[in-house]
């Protein structure tokens, strides 16, 4: 077993957010945290990881919270088990209101939304997307599926979707699902802990996040922050109890399988924090630093960005005709891309493709932005 | 073997694939001759839970297999189907990862099991009586005709075999299987996928249209290359999600001004020229009739208006 890609420079939209500082790496080994896959359990008195004390979980699950602007916040096996929480929350309520058994939720969400979806038992329908080149998310598109539906379980937007990095309306979207009553979940995988975003801002019910994407932190974990209205029903305890022996799982919480991480992962978001609280407050300068990197990829041949412009997030995706054309020429096709990319110590996009590209240079150092620009440049003269 | 595993896996499979091997000449081996007379269909059974036999003309309970497999001629009137001539000397009947070579290959399946079968190998046609069936049926028209085939089974396989009401009996060339293990392959490799995710659900004989047409497909929409001219095209949806519209995009870098039809918007250093169609009124998407001439058409005025 070999990891190939340390040192190497990581352009892969779903990890820069994730990257973990080197000190906070250096502590968790240093610190002992890497013995055990329960290290964050030893003083747990109450049966829950979330309510550890020591180590602060506890605590630390108020700071993000707050943080985001909720009230409570679980965390959680990764964003797609927040979401599931969420769906499973939101199935039990439409059934007691007797609402529609479907979640609206935006044409470019990620699959773990839909998945989660599934589990629970909800239909997943789609305000239709503004189509090739921008796919932009509309209001108008909600509204007009809203009122096609009538009264779903849930709203659910994307806050910034993987596909092409575009920000939904939320604010408008929050506003609206507020005036209707309609529960609304906000994903914010690709942008909790990058971005600023508020829960109360955006009149959002739930808030969803991904620790390893967005908040510096080892996988798999993800949070869900949520108001008190919710809370109670989201996190409710369990209540089952097995007929033989009586048994009680009091402190349980079924929609989170029980009890959620309590080893590294945890401990890494925990110690990184204090920087992603900081980090956030730099987002304006970062939103220049990607627009400006956009330009200058568009210099080179025909590559064109796909999606929103000025772009408000990091994830950039990119259309490559000239890399598809000397693909077809190249003895490993599609290949030659990522491996001709990895040659210049560049790690991080999909292997096999050439007609696009998805990356993000979100905390890179501006020499390690322009040798990313190189790159390309110097792969887009290889056509003949 | 992996074209076991793979079939297995993807159809849901109880049992193994059972490999048959017809041999004009030699002799079974002893340890694998069955250890009293049993029916083929039967065999076929026990080779699909694990277990191998050779069989030679004296271990059948079942007159019929003897004919059908091509052992013996039929005598006073003809018998079908069958191999002709009547050559064969062995069978050999094992699950498909012990037996080398088969000629044709047996699956037990259940109806929805045939059904993404035949939906794998775009069509199976069937021809079953209800009589002289694993052996007819599965094994001797496979063999003959070089196809695959469905038999719904004969009494005697139902009442002696051990098979279920549910289940039937798939048989088709060996070749026929690497092919299905190698179409498996290809759908779990190939979903269009930028993180492992189908993209779009642009069905297949629409992108069968557009390759034809020198067009590839993207994420949810085609590449190609037009007159000098690189095309991208994209397939609208209405508000339910039925393709309506078809647009016709060429990006261009810097300010680039258009006449009607085209369209033109700013956007960054881009301007995006597009035309939009509305599908089935000049050009049809399931056979690309009239797209090419559309496009042409548009890369030309483009460069007329330059």
């Amino acid at each position: 077993m070999e990891y190939r890609y340390k040192d190497a420079i990581i352009i892969n939209p779903l990890m820069r957010g994730g990257i973990v500082p080197k000190d906070v790496q250096e502590r968790l080994f240093k610190e002992g945290w890497t013995e055990v896959g329960y290290t964050l359990c030893f003083d747990c008195i109450e049966g829950r990881s979330s309510l550890i004390t020591k180590p602060p979980i506890k605590r630390h699950l108020e700071d993000v919270a707050k943080f985001f602007g909720g009230d409570v916040a679980e965390h959680t096996f990764g964003c797609r088990a927040a979401q599931y929480a969420v769906m499973k929350a939101a199935k039990e309520a439409a059934v007691e209101r007797k609402l529609k058994k479907i979640v609206i939720a935006d044409p470019n969400s990620h699959y773990s939304t839909n998945i989660a979806a599934e589990m629970a038992g909800l239909q997943v329908v789609e305000p239709p997307h503004t189509g090739y080149p921008e796919y932009k998310v509309t209001l108008e598109a909600y509204e007009e599926k809203i009122d096609a539906i009538g009264e779903p379980a849930l709203v659910m937007a994307t806050h910034a979707d993987p596909y092409y990095g575009n920000i939904s309306p939320v604010e408008e979207l929050g506003k609206l699902c507020y005036e209707k009553e309609i529960p609304f979940l906000v994903n914010a995988a690709y942008t909790g802990g990058v971005m600023p975003i508020n829960i109360k801002d955006i009149k959002a019910d739930f808030l969803t996040l991904s620790a390893h994407k967005s908040m510096a932190s080892l996988a798999p974990l993800g949070y869900l922050v949520t108001t008190y209205e919710w809370s109670k029903r989201v996190f409710a305890v369990s209540k089952a109890a097995p007929d033989w022996t009586g048994r009680g799982f009091g402190k349980k919480i079924p929609g989170l399988f029980g009890c959620s991480v309590g080893g590294l992962p945890l401990a890494s978001s925990i110690m990184s924090f204090p920087l992603v609280k900081k980090r956030v407050k730099e987002w304006p300068e970062w939103e220049k630093k990607i627009n400006a990197f956009i330009d200058k990829l568009e210099e080179i041949d025909d590559l064109m960005l796909l999606g929103e412009r000025p772009h408000r997030h990091h994830l950039m995706h990119f259309e490559t005709p000239v890399f598809w054309e000397i693909s077809k020429h190249h003895r490993r096709r599609g290949f030659f891309l990522a491996e001709e990319m990895f040659r210049r110590g560049i790690v991080g996009l999909h292997k096999g493709l050439s007609k696009h590209v998805k990356l993000s240079i979100y905390g890179l150092t501006d020499e390690e932005i322009e040798k990313v620009v190189n790159a390309f440049e110097e792969i887009a003269a290889m056509k003949e | 073997m992996v074209m076991d595993k793979e079939i297995r896996a993807y159809l849901g499979m109880r049992h193994n694939l059972v490999g048959v091997k017809i041999d004009s000449e030699g002799e079974a081996s002893k340890d694998k001759q069955p250890p009293q007379r049993m029916r083929f269909c039967q065999m076929v059974y026990e080779a699909a839970k694990g277990n191998s036999f050779e069989a030679e003309v004296e271990d059948y309970s079942c007159p019929n297999a003897i004919i059908t497999l091509g052992y013996e001629e039929p005598v006073y009137v003809d018998i079908q189907p069958r191999i002709n001539p009547a050559k064969t000397k062995v069978v050999k009947i094992g699950p498909l990862d012990e037996l080398k070579d088969p000629d044709i290959v047996l699956a037990i399946l259940n109806p929805k099991q045939v059904m993404e079968i035949s939906s794998l190998l775009e069509g199976v046609e069937a021809r079953f009586k209800g009589s002289m069936a694993v052996c007819g049926e599965g094994v001797a028209i496979p063999y003959t005709e070089n196809r695959p085939n469905v038999t719904f089974l004969c009494g005697g396989a139902r009442t002696f075999g051990d098979y279920k009401d549910s289940e039937l009996v798939f048989g088709a060339p060996a070749e026929t299987f690497a092919k299905m293990a190698e179409k498996i392959q290809n759908l779990s490799k190939t979903c269009a996928a930028l993180c492992g995710c189908r993209t779009s659900d642009i069905s297949p004989h629409i992108v069968k249209a557009f390759e034809k047409l020198g067009f590839e497909k993207g994420t949810d929409y085609f590449f190609g290359q037009v007159d000098g001219q690189k095309v991208r095209i994209y397939l609208n949806k209405d508000f339910g999600g039925r393709i309506k519209y078809v647009t016709i995009h060429i990006p261009i870098k810097g300010d680039v001004k258009v006449k009607e039809p085209m369209k033109a918007k700013k956007r960054g250093p881009w301007t995006d020229v597009s035309v939009t169609f509305t599908v089935g009124e000049t050009l049809d998407i399931y056979t690309g009739k009239g797209l090419k001439e559309a496009v042409l058409d548009i890369v030309q005025k483009l460069r007329e208006s330059k």
